[in-house]
């Protein structure tokens, strides 16, 4: 019950934030235009749509998720809410759940949006006989892996903002974290092991949806996403109260 | 009744709190006094459970309904802060929520049921005074009234430990005398404790002062005026001869 009353409050919280619908809608629109660029790209070819729309959406969301995150503790500490929070008797995994399921609430919207704006596109740009569902499975199970993912940006958002002091730099931490981190250590790996960056994809958390999309479902790296995104939402839990020994609301 | 032993929480050497040593019983009203940075938010603080102390234990007896006493560590999981009522200095509050939702999800986080969600809703509001303006958003309010809704929520749970932080600051004296009478009559079943510059303010309401200097509890079981003398700069010769 606890869950439920922090996460109905974080979540409308969030929507008349400014880091709610607008994000949302510049993400929409960001994906719409990287959809539409894949597309042109691929005409002629054998990529299948729910491919490219499970990419363009992959890269839209670690944008939004690191918006949504980065409100999470960081408007309490700005607000001075965070010696409140100390001192109710809600335990800390709860405050931590209540943020990043709010911020993945959000982030299941986008993927809606996303959903419906590929079937607008469907249904009236492309060619009639083309269709969104022709592989259906392929485009449940990118779905699926959207959804596992936006969690564990989500996780990750929140587990930054309970470090830093501005939203802004919440933000930008998040999505350097959830968006360039893998191209920089495979960088860095193929600058020390000269065959290993050849090996590996540049977003390989991208390249997950669009493998799932065309059939080839990676189970150690969906695994590995939920594993990460429990290991961070624990870790979050004992950093709040870690900060609660060190009084660093301040 | 409440107790703090050698309780310490210190952020630099003269900062914090210093092996503070306190015993209240049912009834009592407390005031912690002192200048700027003395401690005493600290203090408040650690006595609310939103810090731990580095040092030291605060303990709190809770009677249960058989007639059993119970003793709660401020800093061993949530069962201490169930019974706390806290008004920080900011008296920080969700600015876009109306009165009544904001109360309403700050008692649903201390654990008040559905069943009894409404009258203790009720009462919070009527008791500060808050009934006409429960459907305004927070932010609208003014400063006094956004401190009122403060109290209300430190009071919405029905505390057993009500920990005031500065709470007649900013506010005029019809209020403050609105206020006072709240904490008296909360004060009757309660553990109460009130930090404040000026002990003629806290006056009121308050039972016995506690003085703090240079983050230490250096003097316990004053009044009031005792509290002023204490806190007054000793006075020049010619001062004095005026």
């Amino acid at each position: 019950m606890i869950l439920i009353t922090l996460l109905k409050r974080e979540f409308f919280q969030l929507l008349r934030s400014g880091h709610g619908i607008i994000p949302v809608f510049l993400s929409l629109a960001g994906a719409n235009v990287l959809l539409v660029r894949f597309l042109m790209k691929a005409e002629g070819t054998a990529e299948t749509l729910p491919a490219l729309w499970g990419l363009a959406t992959a890269f839209g969301l670690p944008f939004l998720a690191a918006v949504a995150a980065s409100r999470g503790f960081t408007q309490d500490r700005e607000t001075g809410m965070m010696r409140l929070m100390f001192s109710t008797p809600v335990r800390a995994r709860w405050w931590v759940l209540g943020k990043v399921c709010a911020a993945w609430c959000l982030c299941l919207l986008y993927l809606f949006g996303m959903g419906i704006s590929c079937y607008a596109l469907v249904r009236w740009l492309l060619p009639v006989d083309a269709q969104l569902f022709a592989t259906p499975m392929g485009f449940w199970l990118a779905t699926g892996i959207l959804i596992l993912q936006a969690f564990l940006w989500c996780s990750i958002g929140t587990f930054v903002s309970l470090f830093s002091r501005s939203s802004a730099s919440t933000f930008l931490f998040s999505l350097v974290s959830c968006l360039f981190a893998p191209p920089v250590v495979i960088l860095m790996m193929a600058f020390w092991h000269s065959n290993m960056g050849i090996q590996w994809p540049w977003f390989p958390l991208q390249s997950m949806v669009y493998d799932c999309a065309c059939g080839f479902v990676d189970v150690r790296m969906a695994i590995g996403c939920v594993t990460v995104s429990v290991v961070l939402i624990y870790a979050s839990g004992i950093v709040f109260n870690a900060l609660r020994l060190c009084a660093t609301e301040r | 009744m409440l107790q703090l032993d050698n309780v310490t929480f210190l952020y630099a050497p003269d900062r914090g709190v210093k092996e503070a040593s306190l015993r209240v019983e049912t009834g009592e009203v407390i005031g912690v006094v002192g200048g700027n940075g003395v401690g005493k938010s600290t203090l408040l603080g650690l006595i609310a459970a939103a810090l731990v102390p580095q040092s030291g234990t605060i303990t709190l007896g809770v009677t249960g309904m058989g007639g059993r006493t119970k003793r709660l560590l401020s800093d061993d999981g949530i069962g201490y802060r169930r019974y706390v009522g806290y008004l920080t200095e900011a008296a920080p509050a969700y600015g876009e929520l109306s009165v009544k939702r904001y109360l309403a999800f700050r008692a649903r986080l201390h654990g008040v049921g559905i069943f009894r969600l409404r009258r203790r809703l009720t009462e919070a509001l009527k008791r500060c005074g808050l009934t006409p303006i429960q459907k305004e958003p927070i932010a609208k309010l003014s400063l006094g009234l956004q401190r009122r809704v403060a109290l209300a929520e430190a009071l919405i749970a029905a505390p057993v430990l009500l920990v005031l932080d500065d709470p007649f600051a900013g506010i005029d004296a019809v209020q403050r005398e609105a206020m006072a009478g709240i904490i008296r009559d909360v004060a009757v079943r309660s553990y109460v404790f009130i930090s404040g510059h000026d002990p003629l303010l806290l006056k009121a309401c308050c039972t016995r002062f506690v003085l703090m200097e240079h983050a230490e509890i250096t003097a316990d079981a004053l009044d009031a005026d005792a509290a002023m003398a204490r806190l007054q700069p000793p006075r020049t010769p010619k001062e004095a001869e005026a």
